[in-house]
């Protein structure tokens, strides 16, 4: 039990991580890319919770279908080392990528968020092996009944295994589809936001992750925490283009998304050039040999000063 | 093509420079592409009006081509203490200012000509460029000498042609004093070089193509004698190899005497009363002219010989596109009439004496020899019928200094440094630049009416106040604010009462003594009696 609870926070965390390596340079399209793995991510999900089903209705057949068991469990044994490799190829670029755009300041912000966000992922982890730890009483229990009814049983409960995979699924896709459909709306009172006042944008974010509630409780779902982290990064980032005049200037040349016209174009409007009016030829040629005249003042030599 | 100078072709400077020397030469010639465009047009039938032929064009001020960091650059090195003494410029001055010299401003083209032609930035009695009063004052190498001559005034050329014999090749200035008159200085030699202006502008010297007139606006210090009118400026008249060679000798001494009389002019910074035309200018900067060049001496002469290229060419155009038709060709009229029936003798207009072509002095202007007509009457009037004059013009020229140094300027430019310039006399102007001493200020009644008083006056009359005061009729470069010394006016005392005196003046100073008159008309009486009467003498006041 303890082994597999390791497992299972590994994979847990890197999802997020390698969600960091699809970066965009629009921030609309950095919400997109960030909330667009949480489907993959919820089927991971399911895939584990169905490995597990799997394990513990196996434990109880012959031993002719153990030996299938054995086969998906090499398949599952193959996998895993893929994925590792895959996520630890990821790393260097990501973390290059971070280290060279992140300041001094926000590196030292990034390394009082993890702490959190590691021992929130722990609670969860807990959480669910308590929960999973709750279950396995019942399941034996079961076992004490007649073996008469014993074939009829392994039916009801296969049967029973089918209905409750189809329901999961059907409550995993309309969950995802919930999730995605306030992430949008978030998103379009973010910009809205934006437009008036960073104020209340801000507001807007605080509302954005209320906890739902559990019997009273304030209880952070793994969506919602995904969504604030999403949230904290395209803040950061935001912070960073408006921080440094160069960046944006940068972005303006970058062809923006059709999302986000609106708001480059505000960006515009708030820039002026400053009514520059437009040089005739003449004046741009005289110009252009005043920039290639050297600046050293007082130069004696005789060669020419461009 | 490429610039005529040594830099790198393959460094982009190049590039931009070459580019803006094509753009300051399209402007500088737009009139003539633009006319040559215009006569193309109506060649190949696609306007058939001859009145289309007149163009109109507005050019770039050349301040657009100045570069600010060059000019600064230029200045840096000029005012080298090193190159001061050595008079030697870095190679990339001299090439630059050769090749592109509308880079550097004006009052930098005229440090670098002062340098590079007299080995000083500015002569010793003043800077005229510098209106701010920071300019460097720097003796002139080898040291500033004057020489002085007493000339006849009732004789003036022969005396300028003995004084520019002996004093020609000298590097002293010029100093002039009138034969029984005792006023000696700028102010006298100020009004030698007026006088030799208006000299040079007699018709009976034979120099000047243009209309006779006995009084043209100029001052008639001799009754009787006749002026050339030329309002569009002076051009040489043209003189034929065949007419008698005495009668030509005696023009060609005066345009080398002009010649010379020019360059020391400007190597003195003196200021001439000539209205040299633009043409003339470019002649004397070494630019070719052509037929659009006649535009600015004589534009009915110009409009017609365009009017019959034009023709002449349309003619040819449709004889070579359809040769068999030769009605078309034999129909092409001039407003109207047939070129044969025009009457037009095949002589030079205006000068009937002057031979075109041997073969056709019988002969009248027709369809057949019309392209053959405007060739003569341009070679005639622009090239070989002046070639002689310009030649005695430039060799007079050179014995004072290099007439090449000159060609940093342009004509208007050129004109500038010879003539001075108009100013506008509005009050303010005036309150700004004449300095008000010894008994008056600004707002003194008699210093008011003054102003008023020059205010009102003509064109003429503003040109006799000048003359008065500091012995020529015009500015120098630079205006009012240029005046060295600055016009000064101080009260004059008297015994008598103050309306029964004259005002009088020290040309040397720009100095104007002025009794307090009790009124604005009775100042203007006594001002303009002054100096309509008061010029031709200079004496102790």
């Amino acid at each position: 039990m303890a082994t597999e609870c390791g497992v299972n926070k590994s994979r847990r965390f890197d999802p997020g991580m390698s969600r960091r390596t699809r970066r965009s340079t629009s921030l609309i399209v950095c919400y997109q890319d960030q909330h667009a793995p949480s489907l993959v991510q919820q089927l991971r999900q399911d895939d584990k919770l169905k490995t597990l089903f799997q394990r513990q209705g196996m434990e109880l057949q012959p031993p002719y279908p153990y030996e299938d068991q054995e086969l998906q469990s090499e398949g599952d044994e193959q996998e895993t080392p893929n994925r590792y490799h895959d996520e630890q190829e990821e790393k260097p670029h990501h973390y290059l990528d971070e280290e060279q755009e992140k300041k001094p300041f926000q590196d030292q912000d990034g390394e009082r968020k993890t702490p959190k966000q590691y021992l929130d992922e722990d609670q969860k982890t807990v959480q669910q092996c308590q929960y999973e730890d709750k279950k396995v009483p019942n399941q034996c229990k079961d076992e004490e009944n007649t073996p008469g009814q014993y074939q009829d049983e392994e039916q009801k409960i296969a049967k029973q295994c089918k209905e409750e995979e189809e329901e999961e699924e059907e409550n995993a896709l309309e969950k995802y589809q919930d999730e995605e459909h306030k992430s949008l709306k978030a998103q379009h009172q973010c910009q809205d936001t934006e437009r008036k006042a960073p104020g209340q944008c801000k507001t807007a974010k605080t509302k954005l992750i209320t906890p739902p509630c559990a019997n009273d409780v304030p209880r952070f779902s793994l969506q919602d925490l995904i969504q604030e982290k999403q949230l904290l990064i395209g803040e950061a980032k935001a912070t960073s283009k408006l921080g440094n005049g160069k960046k944006a200037i940068a972005d303006r040349k970058l062809p923006p998304p059709p999302a986000a016209s609106s708001a480059t174009l505000a960006m515009v409007i708030k820039r002026p050039d400053g009514g520059k009016k437009s040089m005739g030829v003449i004046r741009r040629c005289v110009q252009a040999l005043n920039q290639m005249v050297k600046a050293k003042h007082g130069s004696k030599k005789n060669k020419p000063p461009f | 093509g490429k610039l005529p100078c040594k830099l790198d072709r393959s460094s982009p400077s190049y590039d931009i420079l070459f580019m803006l020397k094509v753009l300051e030469g399209l402007n500088r010639y737009s009139f003539h592409l633009v006319s040559d465009e215009r006569n193309r047009a109506f060649v190949h039938g696609s306007i058939t009006d001859l009145d289309d032929l007149k163009v109109d064009v507005s050019v770039v001020p050349q301040q657009e081509f100045v570069s600010a960091k060059l000019t600064d650059k230029l200045e840096q090195q000029m005012h080298d203490p090193l190159v001061l003494r050595s008079r030697c410029l870095p190679l990339w001055c001299t090439e630059l200012m050769s090749a592109c010299p509308f880079l550097f401003s004006f009052e930098a083209r005229w440090k670098y000509f002062q340098l590079t032609a007299f080995g000083s930035l500015t002569p010793q009695h003043g800077n005229m460029m510098d209106t701010s009063g920071s300019g460097v004052m720097t003796e002139r190498v080898p040291s500033f000498s004057r020489k002085k001559f007493k000339v006849d005034r009732d004789n003036i050329l022969v005396s300028a042609a003995k004084v520019m014999q002996s004093h020609a090749r000298s590097n002293a200035m010029l100093e002039v004093e009138y034969e029984e008159e005792v006023g000696t200085g700028l102010g006298p030699t100020m009004e030698f070089y007026t006088l030799i202006s208006h000299e040079f502008q007699k018709s009976g010297l034979g120099m000047w193509r243009g209309e006779l007139s006995g009084e043209a606006g100029l001052d008639n210090v001799h009754g009787g004698s006749v002026f050339v009118v030329a309002p569009n400026g002076l051009f040489p008249k043209p003189w034929s190899t065949h007419v008698d060679c005495s009668s030509f000798s005696e023009v060609n001494k005066q345009f080398h005497l002009l010649g010379q009389v020019v360059a020391k002019a400007v190597k003195d910074n003196r200021i001439l009363d000539i209205p040299f035309s633009k043409a003339f200018y470019r002649l004397i900067l070494g630019q070719e002219l052509n037929i659009y060049d006649i535009h600015s001496f004589d534009p009915e002469l110009a409009m017609t010989l365009m009017e019959f290229k034009a023709l002449a060419a349309r003619r040819k155009y449709l004889e070579s596109s359809s040769s068999g038709d030769c009605k078309s060709t034999s129909d092409l009229s001039y407003r109207g009439c047939r070129i044969e029936d025009l009457a037009i003798e095949f002589a030079l207009p205006g000068y009937p004496e002057y031979v075109l072509s041997l073969e056709n002095s019988l002969d009248n202007v027709s369809a057949d020899n019309l392209e053959q007509y405007v060739s003569f009457v341009v070679d005639a009037t622009i090239r070989s019928g002046i070639a002689r004059q310009l030649e005695a013009f430039k060799s007079g020229f050179n014995e004072v200094f290099p007439l090449s140094m000159l060609q940093v300027f342009s004509e208007d430019e050129l004109e500038r440094l010879l003539c001075g310039e108009q100013d506008t006399w509005d009050f303010a102007k005036l309150v700004d630049h004449i300095k008000f001493d010894h008994g008056y200020t600004s707002s003194s009644p008699p210093v008011i009416n003054l102003l008023e008083v020059i205010q009102e006056f003509e064109g003429h009359q503003r040109r006799a106040f000048l003359q008065f005061i500091t012995g020529s009729p015009r500015l120098p470069p630079g205006g009012l604010a240029a005046l060295n010394p600055k016009l000064t006016v101080v009260r004059k005392h008297n015994s008598n009462e103050a309306d029964d005196d004259l005002p009088s003046v020290m040309t040397c100073a720009n100095y104007l003594k002025l009794p307090p008159y009790s009124s604005k008309d009775k100042m203007r009486e006594k001002l303009l009696y002054a100096i309509t009467e008061g010029q031709g003498s200079f004496h102790l006041s």
